[in-house]
């Protein structure tokens, strides 16, 4: 299969039915935009799809795709990948999925450098539950489940991930696709664990945080004097959401110089899918002592 | 009832004072001079400190379970002497530190005391060596030689061989001690035990435990990733597969969690690799989304549950049988599995390779049951068993678009007579294609047309049947024309079987019918072995007659009697036998 000449070829028999005006339609299509310019095969590419309306995403293109369990796309594609490191491995997923029901997961695949990027559709709320709070709500957010107004102060997902030791950490807005395209791109290429964190406005369910409220916010960082190689620096930048009036995308971090689980893995042990497994051989194992 | 050309030794202490070592010493001296040998541990859930105890059962005959006695007792510490006094035999033999049991114990049987005790300073022995007390160990198992009327040498060649690597002045020390341990009881014990067993004709075997069997088979089969989360007892399977993994090209990850632990598993399996996760009760209880996950996207997976006293936290290093209920429906839904519980170590390591042919063959979770008694059990693996009995089936395996034959377009879920699919792999060259949780047509697209789902549900099912070709019938140990029939299912398998030779010497014809394919059953062929049963009794190391409950159900077959242990603690053959003989004949 040859890589993708235009983006009329991506379309699948079924098609999104995220609501008109969805933040997600913008992801999607710099998604395919970003696997398109990187003239990925599409045999070679998998996108593993959290539960939530963000991770459907997996069905809708017609690269290889893996509905999976809600909060479990991580683990899942962090053992897709250690099996078979030609994929490309992609997670797409939610703020509720990725920071709630799967934070642990989120954060040990940070520290682990698993050679996969993460797409969060970051649109702080459940979408597909039908607008429930989630872990990155604002502050006295209300919903169905928060009437009084949300009590917990969201988290930060770029900050997050710079504890947890990962080597790439971005953000990027589902109203910018030519800009979240460039930075899908990067995060794809980045040889071990990346993190995209999108503001995506959800406009069935959350009013505050809408494409006008980030489109006042939001700037790029990709030109300016701010450098991606200092993890204090980039802490401090991605610190700047809390404030509520300035969100900065583009590559917060980014650290070369750690070697990938991928790294260390291809020294020890040939690729696990290309093995033969016939006649092992296990006589010596019975004769140890 | 009495052992004949056997005994059991036991060596109790507190954990970290090297009883393991000890039980593997005294194994490899049997096994070297042609005794069979079957070693059980039991111990609390701590790492230094608290009561453990090695059995080491051997004998001039096969032996596959462990029993209720013992012949010869080393107790390291003073507490091991008060909770096993009323255990040691009539005329068995009791091996003490003087200087550290200060309880008054009489070299000959008294009224107080049934047995000969042998008391030598083995710590003392040691630090007159190298000051310390790392060679009391050896000072013992060298005192139980002259009890045993055992000569020294093969146990001075094993210190030889297993210290040399280490300097010739451990070698040399060990020596010292053991000389001394055994001239100390030489020169202040008559030899008033009778000479033991000290050597026989036992086919060659390989002594390995439970954990050992598990991971030798799932390499054979070919697993290349495992992923799990540390808990006793099935966590020893994944340190071997660790141990080796270098050599046969595995990857062993350890997880954060259980969840991830599957999770890993389920990706690495969809990707292509044969792929096993393994935990306790508790930590399956956490992998149980994903198996419904590995159902609904026909993704083969291979689980191991080793299983411990329940519920909860329960009985964390004691043996169990009663997590079966729960792995046969565990995950919401209804979706096709294989449940397998091997009884022995060969079946160990065949069953898991079973396994893998299974859920590659028909795409489904297979899990696989074993418990903490079979984990860290050694057993008798005969060294003649055919290690490449079992050749690897990866069923049907689409590797590019050519092999698509006249279809355009590959559908993952293809509805087939048989309800499986051909599978392909992604990366597999030309082909694209999706799988997902949700439910999807042949396209594994996400689709809830009612039609659909009926049809993509009675496809999945339909493997439960086409399967039962691959599933064989339960194995019958013993004569047919029987007066009672004993039942086992996994772990208890050898229990039942030794039961019905001690029921043999009451003129009593027992036979066993053993259970290792345990779900789907295959009613054609296991039906016709129950109607000729014409008494029977069932043996579950649970408290609710959890397989009972299958056999009514799916057989309308109900065992007479049954025989239920939730102790912790696993079955020995003379218990059952006895109760047989009081409760039925």
């Amino acid at each position: 299969m040859k890589p993708k000449k235009d983006l009329s070829s991506h379309y699948t028999q079924s098609t999104p039915n995220w609501c008109p005006g969805c933040g997600n339609f913008g992801i999607w299509v710099s998604l395919k935009n970003a696997l398109q310019e990187l003239k990925l095969l599409a045999h070679k590419v998998v996108l593993v799809g959290d539960i939530g309306c963000s991770g459907k995403l997996a069905y809708w293109t017609d690269y290889n795709g893996f509905g999976s369990l809600h909060g479990r796309a991580i683990p899942i594609a962090e053992g897709l990948k250690i099996a078979n490191s030609d994929l490309t491995v992609i997670v797409v997923g939610g703020d509720g999925g990725l920071l709630g029901e799967g934070l642990q997961h989120f954060l040990h695949a940070c520290r682990r450098n698993v050679n996969i990027a993460v797409i969060l559709h970051n649109n702080q709320v459940y979408g597909l539950t039908t607008g429930q709070t989630s872990p990155t709500s604002d502050l006295g957010y209300k919903s169905s489940t928060t009437p009084e107004g949300a009590y917990e102060t969201p988290l930060n997902p770029s900050l997050l991930a710079l504890t947890a030791q990962a080597t790439f950490v971005s953000a990027g807005f589902a109203g910018n696709t030519p800009h979240l395209t460039q930075i899908i791109k990067s995060a794809i290429l980045h040889n071990g664990f990346a993190l995209v964190d999108i503001y995506q406005p959800c406009v069935t369910y959350n009013y505050i945080n809408t494409y006008e409220y980030y489109s006042k916010r939001v700037y790029d960082i990709t030109n300016t004097p701010y450098k991606p190689d200092n993890r204090v620096r980039a802490m401090k930048k991605s610190m700047e959401i809390e404030s509520g009036q300035k969100f900065p995308i583009g590559i917060l971090y980014q650290d070369r110089s750690r070697p990938s689980l991928q790294d260390n893995i291809q020294n020890r042990v040939a690729p696990l899918v290309k093995q033969s497994i016939d006649n092992i051989i296990v006589k010596s194992l019975f004769e140890q002592d | 009832m009495k052992l004949k050309n056997e005994f059991v030794i036991a060596i109790a202490g507190k954990a970290g004072q090297g009883i393991l070592s000890m039980g593997d010493f005294i194994q490899h001296i049997a096994q070297n001079v042609g005794l069979y040998s079957f070693i059980w541990v039991d111990y609390p859930s701590l790492i230094k400190g608290g009561h453990n105890v090695v059995f080491i059962r051997i004998s001039d005959r096969p032996i596959y379970t462990p029993v209720e006695q013992i012949n010869y007792l080393i107790a390291l510490d003073a507490e091991s002497l008060e909770i096993h006094w009323d255990e040691i035999v009539k005329k068995g033999v009791l091996m003490y530190d003087k200087d550290i049991v200060k309880k008054e114990i009489s070299q000959k049987p008294n009224k107080t005391q049934s047995f000969f005790g042998v008391g030598v300073p083995f710590n003392a022995i040691s630090k007159g060596i190298n000051k310390s007390t790392r060679y009391a160990n050896t000072a013992a198992i060298a005192t139980l030689h002259y009890v045993l009327g055992w000569q020294l040498a093969t146990y001075a060649k094993i210190l030889d061989k297993k210290f040399k690597k280490k300097s010739q002045q451990i070698v040399d020390d060990n020596i010292a001690a053991m000389k001394q341990g055994y001239e100390y009881a030489e020169e202040n014990y008559d030899s008033i035990f009778t000479n033991q067993l000290n050597k026989g004709q036992a086919e060659p075997y390989y002594s390995i435990d439970g954990s050992q069997a598990l991971a030798f088979g799932a390499i054979k089969a070919g697993v290349k990733f495992t992923a799990a989360y540390p808990m006793t007892p099935a966590t020893p399977i994944f340190d071997h597969l660790a141990t080796h993994s270098d050599k046969y090209g595995i990857i062993a990850k350890q997880a954060e969690d259980e969840i991830s632990a599957i999770c890993m598993t389920v990706g690495a399996s969809y990707a292509g690799a044969r792929a096993l996760t393994m935990s306790s009760g508790g930590g399956f209880s956490l992998m149980v989304e994903a198996l419904g996950l590995a159902g609904i996207t026909e993704t083969p997976l291979v689980v191991v549950n080793a299983m411990r006293g329940g519920p909860s936290t329960g009985l964390p290093t004691k043996t169990e049988q009663s997590d079966l209920r729960f792995v046969l429906h565990a995950s919401q839904g209804e979706f096709p599995r294989v449940v397998l519980a091997p009884g022995d170590s060969v079946e160990l390591y065949q069953l898991i390779q079973e396994s893998f042919n299974l859920a590659d063959l028909y795409q489904l979770p297979v899990i696989l049951l074993t418990d903490k008694y079979l984990a860290t059990s050694q057993m008798i693996f005969p060294k003649d068993t055919d290690l490449d009995a079992i050749a690897v089936d990866r069923g049907i395996l689409i590797n590019s678009q050519k092999e698509l034959g006249g279809y355009e377009k590959y559908a993952r879920y293809l509805f087939t007579k048989d309800g499986v699919s051909p599978r392909a792999l992604p990366g597999s060259s030309g082909i694209t294609f999706h799988s997902g949780s949700d439910e999807h047509n042949e396209y594994g697209e996400i689709c809830e047309d009612p039609h659909n789902r009926v049809k993509m549900m009675d496809k999945r099912m339909q493997k439960e049947k086409t399967m039962l070709a691959s599933i064989p019938k339960p194995k019958m140990y013993g004569h047919t024309n029987v007066d009672i029939t004993l039942i086992s299912w996994g772990s208890t398998k050898w229990a039942a079987i030794e039961a019905t030779e001690l029921l043999a010497e009451h003129n009593i014809l027992a036979n066993v019918l053993h259970f290792n394919y345990i779900y789907p059953f295959n009613i054609a062929k296991t039906q016709p072995l129950l109607d000729q049963i014409k008494q029977s009794i069932i043996i579950e190391n649970n408290a609710t007659g959890q397989f009972a409950g299958l056999l009514k159900q799916y057989f309308n077959f109900e065992p007479e009697h049954s025989l239920l242990k939730y102790d912790g603690h696993p079955f020995y053959p003379d218990e059952i036998a006895k109760i047989i003989l009081n409760q039925m004949f």
